[in-house]
């Protein structure tokens, strides 16, 4: 699958603060990227990096095979991009937005825009800062969406929204874009948002991307074990990828990625009288991973 | 994106445009209940011109990315596919329009309101229309907008910015002034308006210094962004600094740097100021000698007896200089102040001294103070040789332009003015005239004499080393029912005018050094001469071949009572001498090009003649016939 956004060796550095440093990653066609990481981990860093917004330090990135810059403009043309809080302009009416927006895109689809406004209950005449939250980030949704993007970028664009807002919008859009082709990018903390949506993820902790994977391959190779042993369970299983353990008792309880049968026949020698293996959401992935 | 980023930009700055428009409309209120008083309605133009619109300037370019800054909008601005730089330059240009249409409703307002209107020609500031009207109105606002715009992405503190631009500003303002001054102490006067081109290039680097940071900067780390602007500030005001160093040396100034301002030629002496000082040339020794040191811009000096009296610019170390007046002998020894303008309690504070004249009995000195804060009620100053007694007369003139001193009359009790008053606008001819004003000195009465007197203005008296003080008054005045400039004589104490030649229009007169005679050239190059006690022209002639460009400098008389006039042929020019029969008995080639000679002198065996390419002053002893370079 070809790759519609590189980044190679990219490092940024706030001061004497090292944000994170060579950082590669790759954005696949038509595929929904979640990003993950706690808050203050440099999700919205990255993206802004991404997005020419802030320049960074060490690294190269790649639109489409084509090495772009802070300075590069063009393909920003084609990169649809919802910051964090992108709740700007309130003096404005939902109206003079689209319109002030359309000034710089030629790929500018008035009709679309339209639809869009109809399709989420959009007055246009509405000033900007009496909508809600949630109509701030549908109207910012018709503000990308209609200048036709082949990537989305959204920063963390669900939190502070209430609960059906969110269930709308990330079933309701997320999804129909990458079906109709899109690739995107979604950074979030609220990781059980992404569970039904995402197609590959990416966890970025302490200044590393500490995992790079499919969604699917994490979900069916992530394991919760748990053991319990007749007398003191032994110190160690012997086996890597163990993300975490709890002891309690005779009772221990690991998360191990990447799962095998091979691993389970190296705890089995160790002969508990209990062995249960079960998969995990994605939020508890998550806080295996970032646990460590 | 230009149109709509000015839509959005009048609406962001809507309040401080409407706050703009509400200032101007209750300048327009006021100055309609001040309609009566002129005083009052200057007071209040000049608050809108010097206070209001710089201080709008600053808070307007101040605003620039506040907004932005504050909610973070610039990142959503920056994501947009569009250069940075186009986004700093659209938001630059859209607040300009915005400075600008204020600009020009003050314009409009001062224009069309009819008590502004009618009191435009009072106002202490230049009117509309005038170049330095364009430069208070429209380039000191752009200048102090583009300083706080630029520095406007540096912090969402409006009130700060402004502040920093404001000092930014004045403290441009006053290393320009000091490194100008040093300059000038120098001597290279032409280098110290190059150093004013400062004014224009700092707030260019500062913007250039801003795009670049747009361009280059992380914008979510404010000390990395400034640390960006003032490394990139830093290296253009540099560039600057050094292009305005080339520039001096490319055009040479520094050796050009000569310039000659006032002279004036005694029997037995010729004496002149320059930039570098004051000077005599000894006649007798053929010597030149400094005679006193002034570091100014513009040297005035006049002479009477064996007292000289001239005017110096003093530093004293400090920001700003001060005119003084000072004395001394002929000789140069015991100079000493006499007056000077840096004492605020002072009417003559912070005034500009020009013209002066010395009384010719050397016991008292005329002056006028220009242009300082307090020199709009008294014009003309007099004071005595030993500094006392200082005197101030007003003159009443409040359109006067400048002032010439042409004498002191017969007994002195009288001083006579020439007085030109500002043109109103559209009148480019000169056609206001200058007035010939008697102020007597005892009572303070002012007469006007004459008016209708044009460039170049010529009035003057017969040098006071003649053998006669006749008290009379030679000028051209020009006669509305002829059209033509006419020589007039007038009786300073009986007020009897003598029409000198009325057949033709005067261009340029010349006293002769005994005052009884005067030399005059006509339009139809006639040169003619008047003798006074006779009452009648006693020669007139034709003449051709002579260099009559600028009248007033190619005619003067000499001691021994013969007429000099500067003459080309070919590529040969010299300076001519003719009889009192209008014959050419001698000519002394010049030793320079002709077409740069200046106005002709004459100071007892001497003939002094300037060469206005290189500025330097040339004599011929009339005996030997051997050239000198006076200065």
């Amino acid at each position: 699958m070809s790759e519609i956004l590189k980044i190679t060796g990219l490092g940024k550095s706030f001061g004497r603060h090292v944000v994170f440093s060579d950082l590669n990653m790759g954005l696949s066609a038509g595929k929904v990227h979640g990003l993950l990481g706690l808050n203050g981990e440099g999700k919205t860093t990255l993206i802004r990096i991404l997005l020419g917004v802030i320049p960074s330090d060490q690294g190269e990135i790649f639109y489409k095979n084509i090495p772009v810059s802070f300075r590069s403009a063009a393909y920003k043309e084609e990169v649809g991009y919802i910051p964090e809080d992108s709740f700007f302009f309130g003096g404005m009416s939902v109206g003079e937005l689209l319109g002030f927006n359309a000034a710089f895109y030629r790929r500018w689809d008035g009709r679309r825009a339209e639809d869009l406004l109809k399709r989420f209950s959009l007055d246009k005449k509405a000033r900007i800062k009496t909508l809600s939250r949630g109509m701030k980030l549908r109207l910012e949704m018709a503000v990308a969406l209609a200048a036709r993007p082949s990537l989305l970028v959204l920063d963390d664009p669900t939190s502070g929204l209430d609960v059906p807002t969110r269930h709308d919008f990330l079933q309701d859009i997320i999804r129909e874009l990458a079906d109709s082709g899109t690739t995107i990018l979604f950074s979030t903390h609220l990781v059980h948002e992404l569970e039904r949506i995402v197609d590959h993820l990416f966890i970025l902790h302490r200044g590393r991307l500490i995992l790079d994977e499919d969604h699917e391959t994490i979900k069916n190779s992530t394991r919760r074990v748990r053991l319990a042993f007749p007398g003191e369970p032994p110190q160690t299983l012997g086996i890597d990828g163990v993300l975490s353990a709890t002891r309690e008792g005779q009772r221990v309880e690991v998360i191990v990625y990447p799962w095998s049968d091979d691993k389970k026949k190296k705890i089995e020698g160790f002969s508990p009288i209990l062995l249960e293996v079960e998969p995990l959401t994605l939020e508890e992935i998550f806080r295996s991973f970032v646990a460590g | 994106m230009f149109k709509k980023m000015i839509i959005k930009e009048w609406k962001e700055k809507s309040g401080i445009f409407l706050f703009a428009i509400a200032g101007l409309v209750l300048f327009g209120l006021a100055a309609s209940g001040y309609s009566e008083d002129k005083e009052t309605l200057d007071i209040l133009a000049s608050t809108v011109l010097l206070i209001f619109l710089p201080v709008f300037s600053l808070l307007l370019g101040a605003s620039g990315f506040a907004s932005e800054l504050q909610d973070g909008a610039w990142a959503y601005l920056f994501s947009r596919p569009v250069k940075k730089w186009r986004v700093w330059l659209t938001k630059y240009l859209s607040l300009l329009s915005i400075l600008f249409v204020v600009i020009a409703l003050f314009t409009l307002l001062i224009q069309v309101h009819p008590a502004l209107k009618s009191a435009a020609n009072t106002f202490s500031f230049p009117l509309v229309g005038d170049m330095s009207y364009g430069i208070l109105a429209y380039v000191l606002p752009l200048l102090l907008f583009t300083t706080a715009f630029s520095l406007s992405i540096l912090s969402e503190k409006t009130h700060v910015v402004a502040f920093m631009a404001a000092l930014v500003w004045i403290v441009m303002q006053m290393a320009v002034t000091r490194a100008g001054l040093l300059i000038y102490d120098r001597g290279m006067q032409s280098v110290f308006f190059l150093i004013s081109l400062m004014s224009l290039l700092v707030p260019l680097s500062l913007a250039l210094a801003s795009l670049m940071t747009v361009g280059r900067a992380d914008f979510s780390q404010p000390k990395r962004r400034a640390r960006i602007f003032t490394k990139s500030a830093g290296v253009f005001i540099l560039a600057s600094i050094g292009l305005v160093a080339l520039l001096a040396l490319g055009t040479k100034m520094f050796q050009r740097d000569r310039f000659i301002y006032n002279l004036e030629a005694r029997n037995n002496a010729f004496y002149f100021a320059t930039d570098k000082g004051y000077f005599k040339f000894d006649v007798t020794g053929g010597q030149t000698e400094k005679l006193a040191r002034h570091p100014s811009m513009w040297g005035y000096m006049s002479m009477a007896g064996d007292k000289v009296v001239f005017t110096s610019y003093d530093y004293g170390g400090g920001w700003r200089g001060f005119a003084q007046l000072r004395i001394m002998n002929s000789d140069g020894k015991e100079e000493r102040r006499l007056v000077g303008t840096e004492n605020q309690e002072s009417p003559l504070y912070g005034g500009y001294i020009y013209p002066i004249r010395m009384s010719p009995r050397a016991d008292r000195v005329a002056f006028f103070v220009r242009y300082g804060p307090k020199a709009t009620v008294q014009d003309l100053w007099v004071i005595n040789s030993d500094g006392s007694g200082l005197k101030g007369y007003d003159l009443g003139i409040p359109d006067a332009e400048f002032y010439m001193i042409v004498g002191f009359g017969e007994t002195e009790r009288s001083i006579f003015v020439l007085c030109t008053q500002k043109l109103k606008p559209g009148n480019k001819d000169g056609r206001a005239g200058a007035r010939l004003l008697r102020v007597d000195l005892e009572s303070g009465k002012v007469e006007a004499l004459a008016d209708q007197i044009r460039k170049p203005y010529a009035a003057s008296m017969p040098p006071e080393t003649g053998t006669s003080e006749t008290g009379l008054v030679a000028y051209i005045q020009h006669d509305e029912a002829t059209s033509r400039e006419i020589l007039t004589v007038v009786d300073s104490e009986t007020l009897e005018k003598l029409t000198v030649y009325p057949e033709d229009s005067v261009t340029a007169f010349r006293w002769n050094k005994s005052g009884d005679k005067l030399a005059f050239l006509t339009a139809s190059s006639r040169l003619g001469v008047y003798s006074i006690p006779e009452g009648r022209v006693v020669q007139i002639k034709e003449i051709t071949g002579y260099d009559l460009r600028w009248p007033s400098e190619a005619l003067e008389w000499t001691s021994d009572g013969r007429i000099m006039l500067r003459k080309i042929e070919g590529e040969v020019s010299s300076i001519c001498f003719l009889d009192i029969n209008l014959t050419e008995q001698r000519a002394i080639r010049l030793p320079f090009g002709s077409y740069y000679a200046s106005r002709i002198w004459s100071a007892g065996k001497y003939a002094i003649v300037g060469n206005t390419e290189k500025n330097q002053l040339w004599g011929v002893d009339l005996t030997t016939e051997k050239w000198l370079q006076i200065y």
